[in-house]
């Protein structure tokens, strides 16, 4: 094999932070995926919509009848912008980590790397410091929003097994809990990871991919958030 | 004209005018593909055979002449396809408006409701107490409309007589309709064509198409109450009947018994087959269904209540005559 | 090849450098010794025909089901199988058959052959490939295994509610076919997501788009579909859980509450009608991949059949509802349906007129491999033209769940998917083992299988037309329809010897077939410039291409790939559009974890059959095996104090 022209990648960086990756291909692959099954449940919300008269259904089994009984507000709505407001230092936290790529000591010649180095150490430092802040931060802001998902449940008035608009508009939200349960474990994850064994490479390419999903998350439940609280409203 | 695969159970044998519109797509369709599958496989086989082993260069030659050939022939091929597809999309539009306009303004109503695993049919009249009912014997008039309201009692069934019409699905919580024109004088088999779970296979029923005066006859027959008992056999019978098991889930009209769990028994003699349409109607099977009906039709819903023979007999007598 | 013109040692010192490199190779990609090793294995090659394997075991299994159920049907009220066994075994038959063959079968080809053919050593997520085998694997035994405990599924692969709802099926038997069903879709998504990944990151430097060869693409497009479809069906089976689960009980499919069990017939055909393709386009992908080989020149039409892949992908999505014309629909939404279901023949028909061509002003050869091409248009083809007539309305209407419907997909997915299958499977089996395939055995399994198989279904068509149901366990003699239902089980019973045949040729050649070589058909992919069967790394040097068929027209001086590590597991990530190489990918090694989370998903799955709250203790248990699964693998590299060496020291990382 020796004896054929070679083409030499050596020369190649180890890892890189753009969409030629394919993690972040998989990435994107896992919220096409996810946003399939979101869309199939928000089409079966509104398929079902066509088997009633009032959607919601009138609230009955009370002594105070509701007659329209449109999820309460107050809680999603805070959530809504609790949400909405931990994109900021997530944006931040994966911003830090691109410049943390950015100073790789890669993207030197090795003739610089030595001095590049000791210059750059003070600097990579602060970048891993603040990051790790910003993480814990959306952290914390997930796991208030969790609190609030899980007490806002009531704002639906019916049970998940009453008639078929309670399932329907329980499991959007039981959908969307889940995905910030599990927004809220990869962050915390990675934030211990990187607070107690140091940012690497890799993990930088993570936090790109993990702020990713997290903007799909809030997404997703803008347009659920629209649906279950605000359509029963708009298009009675 | 000649019939391919005539029968009672046949899309292609058709005796109604439904089932006939349906058949002219079918040859149509059936005209079309059989004629494109030769010409398909004999190409292949010709290709195939022609340079068989050939002597082979060890890369394949470049010909850009031929590729440019090639490429109109396909080209041509694909066009054909074309068009034979706009054929028979049309011939399939056509027929299903020509179905649609078939659809009429007063047609009998016939209100088929579907069980596990059994047929009921009840005719409507505009007057209620007129109504008729049965089960798994579909009397139709000749040369009238009919308009069957389908609906389910649990499950999903399909209503389906083959030389009548298509199939149309029985769906819980929903009605659905089937219009039909029966032109044939004879008798047919339906059967429920979607999987309703175990007995599923023997859900089927008996379609019997008379002139319209015979079928004023029958209908006014089946309108008046069961027939009573005359013999002494025939009454400790209905004795019987009326006490034991059979009450509960049976109607005779004209007596106690009006639960509608089972189908109605009031004409139940007159039929040609019970049992769901599984066992022609003679003592014998009657006798047999009866006494076990779980293996005949295992997991069906009618239990096995042991009877004394003499009772048995009784109440077989009873039965043969509820004509 | 042409290094005469080196001096005499420096080709020394070049052999002994390739020795050297080709040890390290040996060393890096080798898996742990012994059971755990092969439980644990990430080896592409390995996965893959264990997925192959495996498939063909429920295969066999779900075979011998339908050949009971042939017996009994062989003549009019048979007693061999009552109704309640009866329907366990045809739900099981087509549970088996799409989900646990068809589908896992398809994917284990793509996951050997698919990085073979773009040059690369192994798919870009190797865990989640041991992953995705572990969750097919212990939901097929988990489902089957059902069976033997009175615990099969009866109420049909499609499982309509309300039949399969909590009313008409108490019991345990639906909610163990939708845990093992939303189980094993998990692993196809894992596949797929592995095949789109790798081929659209991996590819030989200059196998840019147009140059992919057509079998990867139709496993694109088969993938891209999976992605697309399977979530349908997975929402459908745990909706369908939820309304079964006692203190759960949803209302989705309950009229009495709103619910809609229409809804559910949408979501199953939704994912329902693409799965025909999710089978049928990898087929069609062996057929193109086969046809050079045999015919001596490059397959005609490369660029409409990649169009015409990608349609079906699109147009299959658009058909569904024609499985649903008796149900009550919307007119205008039938016709709809109608005119897609005829367009969809236009891609398949273009596939069907290149190949022609192809064969048509090539030199054909007639061996073992081409037989059964020849036989998919001797088959298929009638399975596609009944498929047409199945698009209209009004025929619908009439054969629909009819034995006309069952002729006609047996015709599409054994003529169109099992038949080139096989053909593939001789075809690349010197390349598994380094033997070929015999010939003489294998030509009379396949002259067993052809007369076999259209004994058994071609008299199908006309018991369809007779009226004959589909899912009745027995009938009566007045119907008439025994004698064809006798000839029918005569001609399953000639099918089954065939099959048995065919892998018995096999498996002695895999002993006694003579040597194979790299090459030995000649053919122009990629999978067939290295060794047979190929080392663990695939390629000493990875290759670059320059055109289509780089083994036929890329000259002797097209350059090879250096500069990958050979001490680490590293692959060349090049560009989704062109493939120029764009930087250097360090894939994860061998790991308990994938094995031990896809354990704990089978196991939770299962104990939520008989244990609504099996799930309390079963999520916290996956959560912390992903967790030590994404852990990160390498020791610390804090870049507080960045040194030279640990940069050298190889990519540490979170590994996937």
């Amino acid at each position: 094999m020796i004896s054929k022209p070679t083409l030499d990648v050596s020369n190649l960086p180890a890892s890189s932070l753009d969409g030629e990756t394919p993690l972040w291909w998989g990435n994107v692959i896992a919220m096409a995926v996810e946003t399939t099954i979101l869309s199939l449940l928000l089409m079966s919300y509104f398929y079902l919509r066509k088997n009633f008269h009032l959607w919601p259904p009138p609230y009955v089994d009370t002594l105070h009848p509701v007659l329209h009984p449109s999820p309460k507000l107050l809680l999603a709505t805070l959530n809504t912008l609790l949400m909405v407001a931990s994109c900021w230092p997530m944006a931040r936290a994966d911003k830090l980590a691109r410049r943390f790529a950015s100073l790789s000591p890669q993207s030197h010649p090795p003739s610089e790397r030595e001095r590049w180095e000791r210059e750059s150490n003070e600097a990579r430092g602060r970048v891993q410091r603040s990051l790790t802040g910003g993480l814990a931060l959306v952290a914390a802001m997930i796991a208030v929003s969790l609190l609030l998902r899980w007490f806002g449940f009531r704002a639906l008035y019916f049970d998940w097994n009453d008639n078929a608009y309670a399932s329907a508009a329980w499991s959007l939200l039981v959908l969307h809990f889940v995905y910030l349960l599990f927004s809220f474990v990869e962050m915390a994850l990675l934030a211990v990871w990187i607070g107690a064994l140091g940012l690497q490479e890799k993990m930088a390419e993570d936090l790109t991919l993990v702020a990713g999903f997290w903007y799909w998350t809030v997404a997703a439940w803008i347009v659920i958030y629209a649906v279950v609280f605000w359509s029963p409203r708009l298009m009675p | 004209m000649i019939r391919v695969l005539p029968g009672p159970q046949s899309p292609l044998d058709p005796a109604g005018i439904q089932a006939l519109r349906i058949e002219h797509v079918w040859w149509l369709f059936f005209g079309i593909t059989a004629v494109v599958y030769v010409v398909v496989v004999a190409i292949m086989l010709v290709a195939a055979i022609r340079r068989r082993n050939a002597p082979e260069p060890l890369r394949p030659e470049e010909d850009p002449e031929r590729e440019r050939r090639l490429i109109r022939i396909v080209a041509a091929a694909l066009g054909v396809t074309v068009v034979l597809l706009l054929v028979m999309l049309v011939g399939d539009f056509t027929a299903r408006r020509s179905l649609r306009s078939l659809e009429p303004g007063d047609p009998l109503e016939i209100q088929v409701t579907g069980h596990q695993w059994w047929w009921e049919f009840q005719y409507q009249d505009p007057i209620p107490s007129n109504n008729v009912t049965t089960a798994t014997e579909l009397h139709l008039p000749a040369g009238r409309p009919v308009e069957f309201v389908l609906r389910s009692a649990d499950v999903i069934h399909s209503f389906w007589v083959p030389n009548l019409a298509g199939k149309k699905d029985l769906f819980p919580g929903r009605l659905t309709r089937l219009f039909v024109r029966a032109d044939r004088v004879g008798a047919y088999t339906g059967q429920c064509a979607e999987f309703c779970g175990n007995q599923h296979a023997s859900m089927r029923f008996q379609v019997i198409v008379d002139p319209p005066q015979r079928f004023q006859q029958w209908l006014a027959a089946q309108r008046a109450p069961a027939a009573a008992p005359v013999t002494a056999e025939q009454r400790r019978g209905q004795e019987v009947f009326l006490g034991t098991t059979c009450v509960m889930c049976h109607t005779v009209q004209g007596t106690p018994a009006r639960s509608h769990v089972g189908p109605d028994l009031t004409h139940v003699a007159s039929r040609q087959w019970i049992a769901s349409g599984f066992l022609p109607n003679t003592r014998a099977h009657l006798a047999e269904w009866v006494a076990d009906p779980q293996r005949i039709r295992p997991g069906v819903r009618m239990p096995l209540h042991p009877l004394p023979p003499q009772d048995l007999r009784a109440l077989l007598e009873y039965l043969e005559s509820l004509r | 090849m042409s290094s005469a013109r080196q001096p005499m040692a420096g080709r020394e010192r070049d052999r002994g450098r390739e020795i050297a490199e080709i040890a390290a190779l040996e060393r890096t990609w080798d898996r742990p010794r012994g059971f755990w090793g092969w439980v644990i294995s990430t080896d592409h090659k390995e996965i893959g025909l264990r997925f192959i394997g495996t498939a063909f075991l429920f295969f066999a299994f779900s075979g011998v089901l339908a050949a009971l159920m042939r017996a009994q049907l062989a003549r009019p009220e048979n007693t061999l199988l009552g109704p309640d066994r009866y329907n366990q075994f045809f739900t099981m038959h087509g549970t088996g058959m799409m989900f646990f063959f068809a589908v896992p079968v398809m994917e284990g080809m793509a996951l050997y052959l698919v990085p073979l053919m773009i040059g690369t050593r192994n798919v870009t997520f190797p865990r989640l490939l041991n992953f995705s085998y572990w969750t097919f694997a212990f939901a097929g035994i988990l489902l089957f295994a059902g069976l033997f405990f009175n615990m099969g599924p009866d109420v049909g692969w499609f499982s309509y509610v309300p039949l399969a709802g909590p009313a008409f099926a108490p019991g345990h038997r639906v909610d163990l076919w939708a845990q093992m069903i939303t189980l094993v879709e998990a692993s196809s998504l894992g596949g797929a997501v592995e095949i789109v990944t790798t081929v659209f990151k991996q590819r030989a430097p200059g196998m840019s788009l147009d140059r992919i060869p057509l079998f990867v693409w139709s496993q694109v497009v088969t993938s891209v579909m999976i992605l697309f479809a399977m979530p349908s069906v997975q929402l459908a089976t745990s909706l369908l859980g939820f309304d079964r689960t006692a203190h759960v009980t949803t209302q989705f499919f309950n009229p009495a509450e709103g619910g809609d069990p229409l809804l559910w017939q949408h979501l199953f055909w939704f994912f329902g009608h693409p799965e025909v393709y999710i089978i049928f386009l990898p087929a069609n992908g062996f057929i193109s991949a086969m046809l050079p080989a045999f015919t001596r020149r490059s397959v005609f039409g490369y660029p409409a059949l990649v169009l015409s892949n990608i349609a079906t992908g699109f147009l299959g999505f658009g058909v569904w509802a024609h499985h649903m014309f008796a149900t009550p629909l919307p007119e205008l939404g039938q016709g709809l349906f109608t005119a897609a279901s005829l367009m969809i023949t236009i891609p398949t028909a273009i596939n069907i007129f290149c190949w022609l061509a192809t064969i048509g002003t090539g030199r054909v050869r007639l061996r073992l491999p081409m037989l059964f091409i020849l036989s998919f248009f001797a088959v298929f083809v009638i399975g596609g033209l009944t498929g047409v007539m199945l698009g209209s309305v009004a025929i619908n209407s009439q054969v629909h769940d009819t034995f006309f419907v069952v002729a006609h997909l047996h015709y599409v997915l054994i003529g169109g998917a099992v038949f080139p299958l096989l053909g593939a499977l001789c075809f690349w089996f010197p390349k598994w083992t380094g033997r070929m395939p015999g010939e003489r055995l294998g030509i009379v399994s396949f002259i067993l299988l052809f007369v076999g198989f259209n004994a058994t279904f071609f008299p199908m068509h006309l018991l369809g037309l007779m009226g004959m149901t589909r899912r009745v366990y027995t009938y009566i003699p007045e119907t008439g329809w025994g004698p064809l239902n006798a000839l029918a089980t005569v001609g399953a019973g000639i099918l089954a010897l065939g099959f048995v045949l065919f892998f018995v040729n096999l498996a002695w050649s895999r002993r006694n077939g003579l040597a194979a070589g790299e090459n030995p058909w000649g053919s122009d992919t990629l999978e067939w410039a290295t060794l047979s069967p190929p080392p663990r790394y695939n390629f000493g040097n990875p290759p670059t291409v320059k055109s289509r068929d780089p083994l036929w027209l890329d000259p002797d001086d097209t350059p090879v790939v250096t500069g990958l590590s050979t001490e680490a597991r590293e692959v060349l990530v090049t560009t989704a559009h062109d493939a120029m190489p764009h930087h250097r990918l360090h894939l994860a090694g061998e790991s308990p974890w994938p094995f031990v989370t896809a354990f704990l998903c089978a196991g939770t799955q299962m104990g939520m059959v008989f244990r609504p709250h099996a799930y309390v203790i079963g999520l916290p248990l996956i959560g912390v095996a992903l967790a030590l699964w994404f852990w990160p693998s390498h020791g610390p590299a804090p870049l507080v104090v960045p040194r030279a060496a640990q940069r050298e020291s190889g990519a540490p990382g979170v590994t996937t």
